[in-house]
């Protein structure tokens, strides 16, 4: 009744049409519907983390995605697709990241659950929130395999041995080495990539874990802790060549010596996933795009791929739409999975992979391949313990004997590129973070080069165990400043190849790690000497040259000199790449 | 408490203009095809309305001059005359004279300010005047039947960009 009173009389005439008001209540929501548009405007972009050896593949197929013009909630979505190593993608995020980074995954598509496990158990550690969903699709997979260069694993076959992780032990124990089969080919060299990075270090150790407590089912705490079991591990890391911070490097390698006609040198078997043996054996040791063709050509020497008896893992590439994205980006992620599992999974299969099933594409050839699925497929152990077993590599790898040799010349003293620090204070601060990475008993020494004195480097510390401190040779570097000597680079890594060469430890690592900054500045030793040098040296007594360049200049000497040995090469003058990961990195191969 | 009230009743006299209610649809209907979020298409639709209660009581129409009254006599008269009588018809009907008709239908013109077409359109045409309903009843049937033509017309203008742009 008050209501009625209120609203007034029934029969009011019609409001008169005030022009004024309307006038501008249409240019108000003009302007308003407007800035929403604007607003509104950009595209929805979805950050995808992929591993190395599918993210080449995978920009391919985001970029025709994003030329269909996927749309979300009437928005344009855009796919991009970051490289990051899986174990790198783990650790970067084990820490909280702002809503507003740009950078911040909404997909993390690593190159197996067991990553996924480890992140939710290191999460779990620090007390941070859960970012992984309860449920998320596996799309491709890819079992880890023992690769042997063709003849080898001819020779192996012929013999009728079953290949398997405790195999692998007691021929890399054997000190017949090959000749065992009656072949020259000197002793057994295992090549293993870095389980805190690598993918394939990863399961390789499990796998080995497995092996070495003789069961196919799920690890138990007890039998990762027996000593004998540990024992196991311990030796087959004993006959790994060196370690590489990711299988692209290491294959890469291998195509080097296959080039030089020395494949069965470097290495006689690698524990690597399938998809790497199907990339290798067509030229592309890096998992590139081969469009239609490779980067490089096909190695002399294919690899050909063993299940381990023991049963193995397998790389299953799960597809985790992190918790912490909004509805938006959740639908563009779920439309992009539906897409990479509908119409892009016979790409992945044509390109080495197989389906959910495990059937493999046409490119798994019988040659060197099973094209049946694995017959036993291990058990991931529970996160605790996975992140136990992970942990534990450091204590059991091989350790390493190692010689780092500094440029403290005066062109250290520019600043770095971008960056408002001298190159002297990057290479001191990459030096100590090295060490920190290193184990106490691991052996290191310390040079400088371009001085003053008498010869062309100074020894600072010799080489010796860190011991448990770590100190001294952390204030040593501390205390390191720039001089005006010529550069002696060669004459320097010559010195140092021949120093940690005359106390050879045929159980660690031996290596020269030098941090440069510029070419040659006129010494006795002839450049292409040294290089052959490098190149010529017994299999089974090498000593392994790494490099890292500061300055575009020194790039090419310095890259020459780790292939010939063949070590790895890193460039700190690519901006890109921060010095705690080159570093990192580097000291992977420790 | 009064004076509030007072402000609440212009406000919701400003709403009746059903092309308040229009605008506010169509400018909702723009925000959703521009991708804008839930709360964006509600907040512009509020905001529209709000705005035109605003324009409304600050610009207000200036008032109608009152219409001159007819008295009773004079309005039977004025009925007739639109009904399109002579003077002399409408003589013999209210058994009067001519001249007296003549009179009134001066007096009548005075007052509006026209001849006999101007009465006419002053008092109506005889046909029967429709049914009033409720303000707000026309003002919602108005303003949706405006709101859906600009919307279709805004869905029109939409589909041509689009296509245009993604050629």
């Amino acid at each position: 009744m008050t209501l009625a009173r209120l609203l007034g009389p029934t029969d009011r005439p019609g409001p008169r049409t005030n022009l004024r008001a309307l006038a501008i209540t249409a240019a108000f929501a003009f302007v308003a519907v407007s800035l929403i548009g604007y607003g509104n405007s950009g595209c929805v972009s979805l950050v995808v983390w992929s591993s190395n050896e599918k993210s080449q593949l995978l920009q391919d197929i985001a970029e025709k995605y994003n030329d269909t013009g996927p749309t979300v909630d009437r928005r344009c979505v855009r796919v991009q697709v970051s490289t990051v190593a899986s174990g790198d993608g783990e650790a970067a995020l084990t820490r909280d990241w702002s809503p507003g980074d740009a950078t911040r995954p909404d997909v993390w598509w690593p190159a197996a659950t067991t990553w996924v496990l480890l992140l939710k158990e290191h999460r779990a550690e620090r007390r941070l929130s859960d970012i992984i969903p309860a449920v998320y699709q596996k799309l491709i997979q890819s079992p880890l395999v023992i690769a042997m260069p063709e003849h080898m694993a001819d020779a192996v076959k012929s013999s009728g041995e079953v290949v398997g992780w405790t195999w692998l032990l007691k021929f890399a124990q054997d000190p017949q080495g090959w000749s065992r089969y009656e072949k020259p080919w000197g002793h057994f060299r295992l090549g293993k990539t870095n389980p805190m990075i690598s993918t394939s270090g990863l399961h390789a150790l499990i796998g080995t874990y497995n092996a070495a407590a003789g069961t196919t089912g799920q690890l138990t705490p007890e039998d990762v802790r027996r000593d004998d079991v540990r024992a196991f591990v311990r030796g087959v890391e004993r006959s790994v060549v060196h370690y590489g911070e990711s299988v692209a490097r290491f294959l890469d390698n291998l195509w080097n010596a296959d080039d030089s006609g020395d494949a069965l040198g470097y290495v006689s078997a690698v524990a690597v996933e399938e998809k790497h043996v199907f990339d290798y054996n067509r030229g592309n040791p890096e998992s590139l795009l081969c469009d239609p063709l490779c980067p490089q050509v096909a190695p002399q020497e294919k690899l050909v791929a063993f299940y381990p008896s023991e049963g193995t893992l397998i790389a299953d590439h799960p597809y985790v739409i992190l918790n912490w994205v909004d509805s938006v980006h959740r639908q563009a992620a779920a439309d992009f999975q539906r897409h990479l599992e509908s119409d892009a999974i016979q790409r992945f299969q044509e390109e080495g992979f197989r389906d959910q099933n495990l059937s493999a594409g046409p490119g798994l050839s019988t040659k060197y391949f099973d094209r049946q699925p694995p017959r036993t497929r291990l058990l991931l152990p529970d996160p605790p313990l996975l992140a136990e077993i992970q942990a534990s590599w450091s204590s059991l790898r091989k350790r390493a004997h190692v010689l780092i040799a500094i440029d403290v010349g005066r062109s250290m003293t520019t600043l770095a590129q971008e960056q408002s620090v001298t190159k002297l204070e990057l290479a001191k601060r990459a030096a100590s973070d090295a060490v920190g990475r290193l184990e106490p008993d691991d052996e290191v020494g310390l040079w400088t080069f371009s001085t003053n004195g008498d010869k062309p480097y100074r020894e600072v510390l010799p080489i010796g165990p860190l011991g448990t401190g770590k100190s001294e040779l952390a204030r040593r570097i501390e205390t390191l400043e720039a001089e005006d000597g010529t550069r002696q680079l060669f004459a320097t890594v010559l010195a140092g190849f021949d120093h940690v060469r005359s106390r050879l430890a045929p159980d660690r690592i031996n290596a020269v790690v030098v941090l440069g900054n510029g070419v040659d500045e006129g010494t006795q030793v002839n450049f292409y000497d040294l290089q052959s040098t490098l190149r010529r040296q017994s299999n089974d007594q090498r000593v392994r040259v790494f490099t890292l360049s500061y300055s575009a200049a020194s790039s090419s000497q310095l890259r020459q000199l780790s292939e010939a040995s063949p070590g790895a090469f890193y460039n700190a003058a690519d901006p890109t790449k921060t010095i705690a990961k080159l570093m990192r990195d580097v000291i992977s191969n420790f | 408490m009064r004076a509030i009230l007072e402000l609440l009743m212009r406000a919701i006299e400003e709403l009746r203009d059903p092309w308040a209610l229009a605008f506010a649809a169509a400018s909702a209907y723009a925000a959703y095809l521009f991708g804008g979020h839930d709360w964006q298409i509600v907040a512009v639709a509020v905001a529209v309305l709000a705005v035109r209660v605003a324009a409304g009581l600050l610009l207000p129409l200036a008032p109608v001059p009152p219409a001159p009254r007819l008295t009773s006599e004079e309005y039977v008269i004025a009925r007739l005359i639109a009904r399109g009588l002579t003077n002399t018809q409408i003589a013999d009907q209210l058994k009067t004279t001519t001249r007296a008709i003549d009179r009134l239908e001066a007096r009548i013109g005075a007052k509006i300010g026209g001849g006999r077409d101007d009465i006419a359109r002053h008092v109506g045409t005889s046909t029967p005047e429709p049914q009033p309903r409720h303000w707000y009843e026309r003002t919602v049937v108005r303003g949706t039947l405006a709101g859906a033509g600009l919307i279709s017309l805004m869905w029109t203008l939409y589909n041509i960009s689009i296509r245009i742009l993604a050629r």
